[in-house]
């Protein structure tokens, strides 16, 4: 008995230094891939959902997301919807846009953005509600201090538009 | 029982220099593709890097003692750490704060502290709470599922001693409790050590409930020398105010008075995550009662408090014990000794076989931390 505890206890200790031989040849990239296919998403507070709605713009395109917002059970916070312009090369001096939110054929805003050439720039947007039930009676997009959001990314600028 | 410090068979300068060979290689492995780039000054720190940790390998092996060399890499990895990891945020974003662009960007780096959070969301609906990609990207080498595998290779490979020999975060404090002699503060209330098993339970649920990763936002003292929330208002400037706070307490002032890694034994939810995995290793360090003479000495040295008078009567320290051989180092009589699970092989063996395991890992993960960061400190000054 003693004999095959002692062989499982140096088995073990080959198992362990296999393992980490391994790891940065094979296995960490293994388990990599096998996250990769968990099927997670990013919570829709940071990535703002999945796009609904692609618009072909001239030269550019408009991405609108599916309506975002808590999924925890305690959870708080503004529920929004995320709209995205890019390439952010190909956008007018002005971007001024009616948007069809929730795709039911009458747009809900008109949002206007002057389109900063310095990206470090800060960005303020105007909106107009032109549908008031569906979205927050706000008037102003900027990066920071209010609920609504314009922030210029690497390749795309992003508005997150409160909903009521 | 004999002394295994004047017994240990790898004394000689040869043998312990053969038996270092294998780390040599693997270190060279590890660099190799700095080792072979165009970047003069990554190459140097890469070969500064292998060479240090070969170093205190052969060190440790040559003198039969695994802590004080440890000591040396971990307090190096934990200083070593922030001061790269700053200055590629300051080059990237020009400040420590993460900026709204990058939340939603998902460009935030996933630290291994946010997984136990993650866990129930995950399971329940798939979701990451954490503003990082899940696969890596040119802007976020560390997406979750490359930090989630590392976590998983050093847990199958260390279990719990992650805390000794992978987490830079216990290093900063190794090096603050190394600083006095003495220690100031001496008795410490053994109820404390229940405190990460509380913060861990607290934030995994806080976590389930509100979708948040609540350690990050609120509790997290290393956010203090990483990247923190940028300061737009009050909640912000709360949670900066916070991290410092805690930062100077657990990690500095603490472990100073104490000379003990008192946010690791008291606080670390992570800590206590990995605890739950300590048995996974075969590798333990156990008290061997006929030799012991009861003197405290090894729980005296134990950076963590997993050993006391009464784990020492039972033989064995607490599944807090990170294997980092403190005890051993310290036992005068040979009483504390490494053990692999099962066998009775002599404690020298034992550890050798932990250590080419423990410090594979040390070089594949800490020496390169060490030497990316020797490289951008280097940059800096260029």
């Amino acid at each position: 008995m003693s004999k095959l505890k002692s062989l499982f206890g140096y088995g073990a200790a080959v198992l362990v230094l296999t393992v980490m031989v391994l790891a940065p040849f094979v296995l960490m990239s293994r388990i990599e891939q096998l996250v990769g296919h968990l099927g997670l998403r990013s919570h829709p507070k940071y990535s703002g959902g999945s796009a609904v709605r692609v618009l072909n713009r001239d030269g550019y395109q408009v991405t609108i997301a599916a309506p975002a917002g808590p999924v925890g059970p305690m959870e708080w916070g503004p529920r929004f919807i995320q709209v995205s312009w890019s390439p952010v090369g190909a956008l007018p001096d002005t971007v001024d846009e009616q948007l069809d939110l929730d795709g039911g054929g009458r747009p809900q805003v008109r949002l206007r953005f002057r389109v900063p050439r310095d990206p470090k720039q800060p960005l303020t947007g105007q909106l107009e509600i032109l549908d008031p039930g569906l979205v927050r009676p706000i008037t102003i997009l900027r990066r920071t201090g209010g609920p609504g959001l314009l922030v210029g990314l690497d390749h795309s600028i992003v508005a997150r538009i409160p909903l009521n | 029982m004999a002394d295994t410090r004047t017994l240990s068979p790898f004394r000689s300068w040869p043998r312990a220099g053969l038996l270092a060979l294998p780390i040599a290689l693997w270190g060279l492995v590890m660099m190799g593709p700095t080792l072979s780039g165009r970047d003069g000054t990554a190459k140097l720190t890469a070969f500064l890097a292998e060479t240090f940790m070969t170093a205190l390998f052969l060190l440790m092996l040559r003198t039969g003692q695994t802590h004080r060399w440890r000591k040396v890499f971990f307090i190096t990895l934990g200083f070593l750490f922030p001061v790269g990891f700053i200055i590629e945020l300051v080059r990237l974003r020009g400040s420590m704060s993460i900026p709204v662009e990058h939340l939603i960007a998902g460009d935030t780096p996933f630290c291994f502290m946010v997984i136990p959070m993650t866990v129930i969301p995950a399971a329940l609906n798939r979701v990451l709470i954490f503003p990082g990609s899940i696969l890596p990207t040119a802007s976020n080498p560390h997406a979750v599922a490359t930090m989630v595998s590392l976590w998983l290779v050093a847990t199958l490979v260390l279990g719990k001693a992650w805390c000794a020999y992978g987490c830079f975060f216990g290093g900063l404090e190794e090096g603050f409790a190394s600083i006095r002699r003495r220690p100031v503060l001496k008795l410490l209330n053994p109820v404390f050590l229940y405190g990460p098993w509380a913060v861990l339970v607290t934030i995994v649920l806080l976590s389930a409930a509100s979708y948040a990763p609540t350690y990050c936002q609120w509790l997290c003292p290393f956010k203090a020398v990483t990247e923190f929330p940028e300061i737009t208002n009050g909640q912000t400037l709360l949670q900066a105010v916070i991290f410092v706070s805690l930062f100077l307490g657990l990690v500095v002032i603490l472990p100073m008075l104490t000379k003990k890694r008192t946010q690791c034994a008291f606080f670390c939810p992570f800590g206590a995550f990995q605890s739950l995995f300590a048995r996974i290793s075969p590798f333990r360090i156990r008290i061997e009662r006929s030799a012991c003479k009861d003197c405290g000495v090894c729980s005296r040295a134990c950076p963590t408090l997993a050993l006391d008078a009464g784990r020492v009567l039972q033989g064995a320290p607490r599944d807090a014990c990170m294997r980092c051989g403190a005890c051993v180092d310290a036992c005068g009589t040979g009483a504390a000794r490494w053990h692999l699970q099962g066998t009775r092989a002599p404690s020298e063996r034992a550890r050798l076989l932990f250590l080419y395991a423990g410090w594979g890992f040390a070089c594949l993960f800490g020496g390169t931390i060490i030497a990316s960061s020797l490289a951008s400190l280097i940059h800096l000054f260029r």
